[in-house]
């Protein structure tokens, strides 16, 4: 049976199966691998995972390369996040088809409670949340099939003067298959990068040791093959994964760096959301958002202006979202795509931001903003959890533990 | 001017008249009359009569374009046993006929979606081609799908 014909110019050869007729009917799904295709393309991602049980045909069709391929655009809808222990949906349109996923992180006995660390295309990087760093345990979770792996501890992190500055997790759903894990130890005054991979289940030093003005590796994000972290200025580092090397970016130096509010992933775009400058009590609520594809060169980073965000309606019609000392109380917790309620096919980002007691969603094209979720009988801690805010996702590779 | 019609014969041998402006609507008949100017009789071997039947229902609807999404939606809803809109998604496909594939495999997936994997290959007549002993194997490394 021929595989994925291309329809319309094929209509010779399909005449020529007319005396195919005994396989149509009952049978017909089962032989004909293009509409069976269709359909599963259309299932949420549980049954799809589910179903790559009903056999090995299956297995083979929904684990193909090609079948990712499709599905790619679905999942890259990401349909809410956790805030700590908390699954918030961001109520979009194609919310419907991905089932909620868990509810808790409890998903493994550790005592000292666990945290997310980073998400990354459908799977999560946690640790131990409280307790003594080097006592902490690292583990990759996937929120969706609750299957999780717990990390071996980093060769040489305990011993004496060093200290494990980062973890960065690097997964993409067709071009690496493979999780990696990146981790900078600071080593007295000298840093190192050890790396992970699922598939060989071993660490190994990959940059033995490098001197580091940039001492902060923070909220690693996944992008383009490369782990960047959120402070980027001229000469800060980024790590290419695929070439294990640590490289330097080429960013225009500039004089002062404006407040970073946001530094993320979504959909293959690079976003980085940035106060814009200005003294005036509102111009903490005025904003750019930067938006980078593969192919930008990050030395132009700030010519792709893509939103101007002004969100002085929020504290208008939010007065819980007091006014400090030169800034709101609020926090960019994503930048997302996604499709609003009432508009059938038509995608577009979104900003969501917490404010004490509420998230809120902005839609960035049309600038109106709802809210989503009342938070204020499960934190009483103002906008502290939001820093723990992280997205869901999910992926259709579960074996890979 | 008159309009002109086409003739659409199913794998049963059964005519079937439709408005030229309407068969277009599937793109594998407007490359056929593209091509050659689609002479006499249309044939589509695989294509029962009573899909054939839907299908030209379905191309002859009389609907504004923004009913129309609600519209195709009802249509399969009220199609709704999954033999018959495997058989129409299969000629939705072979035809071309995109909002109407759409809607029929949505409606095929919404409703398996929830079903075990024995309901899963019941209503769909897939063979399991593991063996007792792979399936009990697949069985004990995923026991969260069951």
């Amino acid at each position: 049976m021929a595989k994925l014909r291309r329809i319309g110019n094929t209509l010779k050869f399909r005449l020529s199966m007319a005396d195919d007729e005994a396989t149509m009917s009952g049978a017909l799904v089962g032989s004909n691998d293009d509409l069976l295709t269709q359909i599963l393309g259309r299932l949420p991602v549980t049954s799809i995972l589910r179903f790559k049980l009903v056999s090995k045909h299956w297995n083979s069709l929904l684990s193909h390369r090609r079948f990712t391929l499709l599905y790619h655009p679905t999942l890259s809808l990401s349909p809410g996040l956790f805030i700590r222990n908390f699954y918030i949906p961001y109520g979009f349109n194609h919310e419907n088809r991905t089932p909620p996923p868990l509810r808790s992180l409890s998903f493994h006995p550790d005592r000292r409670g666990i945290k997310i660390l980073q998400s990354c295309n459908g799977l999560l990087l946690c640790c131990s949340d409280r307790g003594k760093e080097r006592d902490r345990k690292y583990y990759i979770f996937n929120p969706t099939t609750n299957h999780f792996a717990t990390v071996p501890s980093v060769p040489g992190c305990m011993d004496f003067g060093t200290k494990i500055c980062s973890m960065g997790l690097a997964f993409h759903r067709i071009d690496c298959p493979q999780y990696k894990i990146i981790c900078i130890l600071r080593i007295k005054r000298l840093f190192q990068i050890q790396i992970y991979s699922s598939d060989i289940g071993q660490w190994k030093i990959c940059v033995k040791s490098f001197y580091s003005s940039q001492t902060s590796f923070d909220n690693g994000v996944y992008w383009n093959k490369a782990i960047y972290w959120s402070n980027i200025y001229s000469d800060a580092w980024y790590f290419k994964v695929d070439l294990q090397r640590l490289q330097k970016l080429s960013l225009p130096v500039q004089f002062r760096q404006p407040a970073t509010y946001y530094f993320g992933e979504c959909g293959g775009h690079l976003h980085l959301v940035e106060r814009r400058d200005g003294y005036y009590r509102e111009s903490c609520l005025h904003m750019n958002v930067y938006e980078m594809n593969y192919d930008d060169d990050f030395i132009s980073m700030k010519k792709l202006l893509k939103y101007e965000v002004e969100l002085d309606e929020l504290p208008v019609a939010y007065p819980e979202m007091k006014f400090h000392p030169n800034h709101y109380e609020f926090k960019v917790l994503d930048v997302v795509m996604g499709v609003e309620e009432e508009e059938e096919e038509k995608e577009t980002l979104f900003m969501v931001v917490g404010i004490p007691g509420k998230v809120i969603r902005f839609n960035l094209a049309d600038k109106s903003f709802k809210e989503i979720f009342d938070l204020t009988n499960i934190f009483r801690l103002g906008t502290r959890p939001f820093s723990e805010a992280r997205r869901y996702t999910q992926t259709l590779n579960p074996k890979n533990f | 001017m008159s309009k002109k019609t086409l003739t659409l014969m199913s794998k049963d041998k059964q005519l079937f008249n439709i408005e030229e402006h309407l068969a277009v609507q599937s793109v594998t008949i407007r490359n056929m009359v593209k091509e050659d100017g689609a002479s006499s009789v249309i044939p589509l071997p695989r294509v029962d009569s009573e899909t054939l039947a839907l299908v030209i229902e379905y191309l002859n609807r009389q609907q504004a374009p923004e009913e129309d999404e609600d519209y195709v939606k009802k249509f399969v809803d009220e199609r709704g046993e999954i033999p018959t809109l495997l058989e129409l998604a299969q000629a939705a496909l072979d035809l071309d006929i995109k909002k109407l594939m759409d809607a029929a495999c949505m409606k095929v997936a919404d409703l398996i979606k929830d079903f075990t994997l024995e309901e899963v290959r019941e209503a769909l007549r897939i063979e399991n081609d593991r063996t007792p002993e792979e399936e009990k194997a697949i069985r004990d490394e995923f026991q969260w799908a069951f």
